[in-house]
């Protein structure tokens, strides 16, 4: 087992350590510094010591051959019968891997009623494609072994998966089966000089960034969101269809129905808001703002005073005795940013305040503030939205 | 029926955590929470255990601490608890957890079901689940908003993927993970409570274990390793925008229209 | 130094959260001592009053200027000092800082103390809390906010600034006053004796164990007798304490539940049976860990012993469990205000009626098992809450339209007085402001009404403070 420890020679006790710390893992006790539970072995402080004196012992060296190991695969997601978009934003960054490697970009579909004429300008060079009446509804166990097997046979250094539901289902299935290596949600990705995958991703609510190696196991399994990055695919290139038989297995898994989920309003769960306060006095008023959460497909909430004043429902109030929202992007028009509100959006990651005056309190905590009208700017936008 | 839960001790509130001057995680207090995913899976055992009877057990894996989080399972109902604790399995990445965990509800014997949270809030990958099935050699189902229908034999259960729920049958024994739709956690009961405080819970470590390879766990048994931790930068530009604000938002509905955040 | 006017800009600042809307022409920010000494003489010189406000967070509309200059406290947010004594340390702030911001600096300063009552609203200024004595759930143990306060700096009308601390006795000759110290005339004085500009506020160690405990009752006739058994046991017990011990009737439990799907704080607060008839919550104290434990068992066993069940009970101890027993508490007065806005939206004359009863014994069995012959009779709903321990109770009225509400001040009136036939005291918690001086002369006897009369003359002869 392994276990970090230090060489007191070496030491000079400078607390190097102890401050380089992020998780307060390592305190400076009578000169020296003693490791506690609250240690993750990010090893930030054996790369902090000025002198090498900490090390990590018991960690035995592993050896795997990874250069039998190569190319880019990619894990193509059918949504809707097409490919999904996370795939597609997959295949550009698969391309721009693989270019730094120089090797190739594969891509695997596993799956019922396939549009191989999609897949053969998706812009990978290979589709490996296992079809089957089998696979028309997801079954891990299906999907899982026959992508196993597919991975055994090409060996790819790399597996990208978008973090779906269903991604992130197949992931450790394979990971575990492949006695490697999975991380999760990842916003960027890099080659580091050794041909490895720089994993990048946020940790403890995004207050840290963390980079992650796979370094002792092949294939280096990465899951991303959507939008992480920008489809950039490449026509020029035709992909080579590869069939792959199925396996004959039967699935321990059996999908009695499929329900589709009804449309979620509830602005807490929704990705894009609009917000709209004081500046909204009449009923009258609320209508182009409705129009504009149509149009981008977000969802319209107010602050309190809209509430009161009867002109929205209690259900769509955002503040501290109403909702708290975790939108991604947030357009708040005529609100003044009272602490009560404010309570109410810590968990928005972008707000583009609307305002007509500047010096309104939700000016100096926006990521952008805008000083209009806001009945002449949302009249506007939605005239411009609906030329285009 | 047997169920095992399994829970994790985490960092409690994400956003005070940081002291933003050194960067560093602050650590004082009641800092250290049950994993708020992990409140429905215990939740969810024991609605089942009310409904077809039979026990739960926690199992939690970390150091001494951690002992407070299967107290606080114990209050809210459940039957009793493991500790998962060996300096071994210290520094374990998803697949190192998810093999000590199986290991660890193989020893003790006689699950029928596992139940985790969908995540946690510290790590944040959502594979356990999955990954501790798989180790475990058994069927897996992820995103569970509810169990329909649970025997002896076999649990069926709504798979959230996305879009659509895939109303799943697998035979038991099973893992599922279930996310926050599924029922809200009961407030533990005052005599719940009160006897928690005096539970024992017997600690499992690598000598337990059937695999006693120390090389398996921990950080010697992971397959991720980290290279490099550093702050996030926040991007706090509270830019009042003075010419052409009304393009920057047009441009920006735009955009967002495309499909492009 | 400067002076707004009142447009739409500011037009929030007329208002508080009585929803009382004042006329207030001008606001002015001050930031510190100085400048509200400046504004203060200018505004006097120019004939006009003036009005001290704070978070607006007020129920009564105190804080609201009718016919005045508003001068807002809500800048004056700088924590200025912190020094400890023995245990305990005094904070001083300014009147705008917020409880809120207080209990966040606490945690930079030391985990075992805290500002120890708990009213509800964090985001009310210190200025405000004294203003009203507020009070929490805990008042049973201890108190207003003026019993942690150890000095006051105010300005009075004769435009002396001076501080006032804790043991300083009251100079006026008048009998209430006799018996005072003077933070304790200045406590709950809504803003009409001067302006409040710094406080010391205390903080003292907390109780090293705490419980919080929720009972749900399916019987209402076995409220009372618990309440008793409870209050039997840790009367003489030295050990414990008894520091809140709430009630909430099956229509509070209703109106919560209500809010409850639309508020991301009460996310927390799992469902419970709507046939539930009320709930007690109490919370108790002791150095002694074992000691509190016995305390408890007993108790729940009586509450079992009368066919309470074991699964209706929720306890907590750590301070992110027992928020949530504040969340709850906090949730029945926004419920109870979101209750009515729907009627106020039609009539913006329409408001919820709410009176604070003393009760005797036999009054308050009557108000629980729902034996009160005006309250059987009332066609217009209600809903009761409050601390039993103490046999105070508050009754709270929800009108649907204007002909209920008249109905509604005909309850109120008749429950006052029948109270007063039955030997009780009916009084306003949250104070009288300006939407309930109608009602002090029904509440009150002359004596007390005079007695504040020569005390505001002593402090405010002019009449500047907030009329």
């Amino acid at each position: 087992m392994a276990i970090l420890s230090v060489d007191n020679s070496k030491c000079i006790s400078c607390g190097i350590c102890e401050k380089s710390c992020k998780f307060q893992g390592v305190k400076i006790e009578n000169k020296y510094p003693i490791f506690n539970d609250n240690c993750t072995f990010c090893f930030e402080c054996i790369t902090a010591c000025p002198t090498s004196a900490i090390t990590v012992l018991g960690l035995e060296k592993k050896e795997f051959d990874t250069t039998l190991w190569s190319g880019v695969m990619v894990y193509l997601e059918i949504k809707d019968n097409i490919l999904s978009e996370v795939s597609k934003e997959l295949i550009g960054k698969a391309r721009e891997l693989a270019n730094t490697l120089s090797e190739k970009v594969f891509g695997v579909v596993i799956n019922h009623n396939i549009n191989l004429e999609e897949l053969k300008t998706c812009g990978v060079d290979t589709v490996f494609v296992a079809e089957g009446e089998q696979f028309a509804d997801f079954k891990l166990d299906l999907v899982g072994d026959c992508l196993h097997s597919i991975i055994e046979k090409v060996k790819p250094s790399i597996f990208l998966v978008g973090a779906t539901n269903q991604g992130k289902t197949i992931v450790p299935y394979i990971s575990v089966k492949c006695e490697t290596g999975m991380t999760a949600d990842c916003t960027s990705l890099e080659i580091d000089k050794n041909g490895n995958l720089i994993q990048i991703r946020p940790a403890f609510g995004g207050n840290i960034m963390a980079e992650i190696l796979t370094e002792n196991s092949r294939p280096q399994i990465a899951t991303v969101r959507e939008k992480i990055f920008k489809i950039t695919v490449d026509v020029k290139t035709q992909a080579e269809i590869v069939k792959v038989q199925g396996l004959e297995v039967v699935s321990k898994y059996d999908v009695l129905k499929i329900v589709k989920k009804a449309v979620d309003s509830d602005i807490s769960h929704a990705k894009i808001l609009i917000a709209i306060g004081n500046g909204v006095k009449k009923k009258e008023e609320i209508a182009v703002f409705q129009k504009l959460a149509d149009e981008i497909g977000g969802e319209l909430c107010s602050s309190r005073a809209l509430v009161e004043a009867g002109l929205m429902p209690q259900s769509r109030q955002v503040g501290l005795s109403g909702k708290a929202v975790s939108a991604d992007l947030m357009f708040a028009f005529g609100i003044s940013g009272s602490a009560q509100f404010l309570a109410g959006v810590g968990g928005v990651k972008t707000l583009i305040a609307i305002n007509a005056d500047p010096d309104a309190n939700i000016m100096t905590i926006a990521n952008h503030g805008i000083v209009a009208d806001i009945f002449q700017t949302s009249a506007e936008v939605l005239l411009s939205l609906r030329k285009k | 029926m047997k169920i095992a839960v399994c829970v994790k001790q985490v960092p409690s509130d994400n956003k005070s955590l940081m002291d933003k001057k050194s960067g560093t995680l602050i650590r004082n207090g009641e800092t250290s929470v049950i994993n708020p995913y992990d409140l429905f899976a215990v939740e969810m055992a024991l609605r089942i255990r009310e409904r077809v009877g039979g026990e739960v057990f926690a199992f939690t894996m970390g150091a001494g601490s951690a002992k407070k989080v299967l107290i606080d399972s114990v209050a809210m109902g459940v039957d009793g608890g493991y500790l998962v604790s060996d300096l071994a399995f210290a520094g374990a990445d998803v697949f190192a957890t998810a093999k000590t965990l199986s290991e660890a509800i193989t020893f003790v014997g006689g699950f029928d079901l596992v139940i985790c949270g969908r995540q946690t809030t510290d790590g944040d990958t959502g594979e356990v689940a999955i990954a501790l099935a798989t180790h475990m050699n058994i069927c897996g189902l992820p995103f569970v908003n509810e169990v329909v229908e649970i025997d002896e034999k076999n649990i069926t259960a709504s798979c959230d993927f996305g879009k659509h729920n895939a109303i799943t049958k697998c035979p038991l024994p099973a893992v599922i993970s279930v996310d926050k739709d599924c029922g809200l956690p009961r407030i533990p009961s005052l005599r719940g409570k009160l006897s928690a405080k005096k539970a024992v819970f017997p600690v499992i470590s690598l000598d337990d274990l059937f695999d006693k390879n120390n090389n398996n766990y921990g950080l010697s048994g992971s397959k991720t390793s980290v290279l490099r931790i550093y702050n996030t930068v926040f991007e706090t530009s509270n830019n009042i925008i003075k010419e052409g604000g009304l393009e920057f938002l047009k441009g920006k509905f735009e955009s967002v229209k495309k499909g492009d955040l | 130094m400067e002076i707004f006017q009142i447009s739409d800009k500011y037009i929030d600042y007329n208002k508080d959260e009585s929803k009382f809307v004042g006329n207030s022409s001008t606001i002015s920010f001050p930031t510190s001592c100085d400048e509200v000494v400046e504004i203060f003489n200018y505004i006097k010189n120019s004939g006009e009053k003036i009005t001290a406000q704070g978070s607006r967070t007020g129920l009564v509309g105190a804080g609201v200027g009718l016919v005045s200059h508003t001068m807002s406290f809500e800048k004056m947010n700088k924590i200025l000092d912190t020094t400890s004594v023995g245990e305990e340390y005094i904070v001083k702030v300014q009147s705008g800082v917020t409880l809120g911001q207080l209990r966040e600096h606490i945690k930079n300063i030391n985990e075992n103390v805290d500002f120890l009552p708990n009213p509800t609203e964090e985001t009310a200024t210190f200025g405000g809390l004294f203003s009203h004595n507020a009070k929490g759930m805990n008042s049973l143990k201890y108190g207003g906010v003026a019993n942690h306060i150890n000095s006051v700096k105010i300005l009075f009308s004769n435009g002396d600034v001076k501080t006032i601390s804790c043991d300083e006795k009251c100079s006026i000759a008048s009998s209430l006053a006799e018996q005072t110290t003077m933070i304790e005339l200045l406590a709950g004085s809504e803003g009409q004796l001067g302006l409040i500009l710094e406080l010391d506020v205390i903080l003292r160690k907390t109780p090293s164990n705490r419980w919080g405990v929720m009972f749900f009752f399916n019987r209402v006739e076995k409220v009372v007798e618990f309440k008793n058994y409870v209050n039997n046991l840790l009367e003489d017990n030295n050990n414990v304490d008894l520091s809140v011990f709430e009630y909430y009737d099956k229509k509070t439990l209703d109106i919560v539940g209500e809010w409850k799907k639309t508020s991301s704080k009460l996310k927390s607060i799992p469902d419970y049976r709507s046939e539930f008839q009320s709930a007690i919550y109490l919370e108790i104290e002791s150095e002694l860990e074992e000691e509190i434990e016995v305390a408890l068992m007993e108790i729940l066993d009586k509450f079992e012993a009368e066919g309470g069940a074991e699964s209706d009970t929720w306890a907590g101890v750590l301070p992110s469990e027992l928020e949530k027993f504040q969340h709850f508490r906090h949730a029945v007065q926004e419920g109870g205000n979101s209750a009515i806005q729907n009627a106020k939206n039609i009539d913006s004359s329409i408001f919820k009626l709410s009176m604070d009863f003393k009760l005797q014994d036999s009054m308050l069995e009557d108000i629980i098992n729902r034996n009160v012959e005006i309250l059987k009779k009332s066609s217009v709903e209600y809903f009761v809450f409050g601390h039993i321990g103490e046999n105070h109770l508050q009754l709270n009225l929800l009108p649907n339209n204007v002909d209920e509400f008249q109905h509604a001040k005909n309850i109120l009136a008749d429950m006052c007085e029948y109270n007063i036939k039955n030997g009780g005291t009916n009084f306003v918690e949250n104070g009288v402001g300006k939407t309930r001086i109608n009602c002090l002369n029904n509440v009150v006897n002359k004596e007390f009404i005079d007695n504040i009369k020569k005390v505001k003359e002593f402090f405010d002869k002019e009449s500047i403070f907030n009329c």
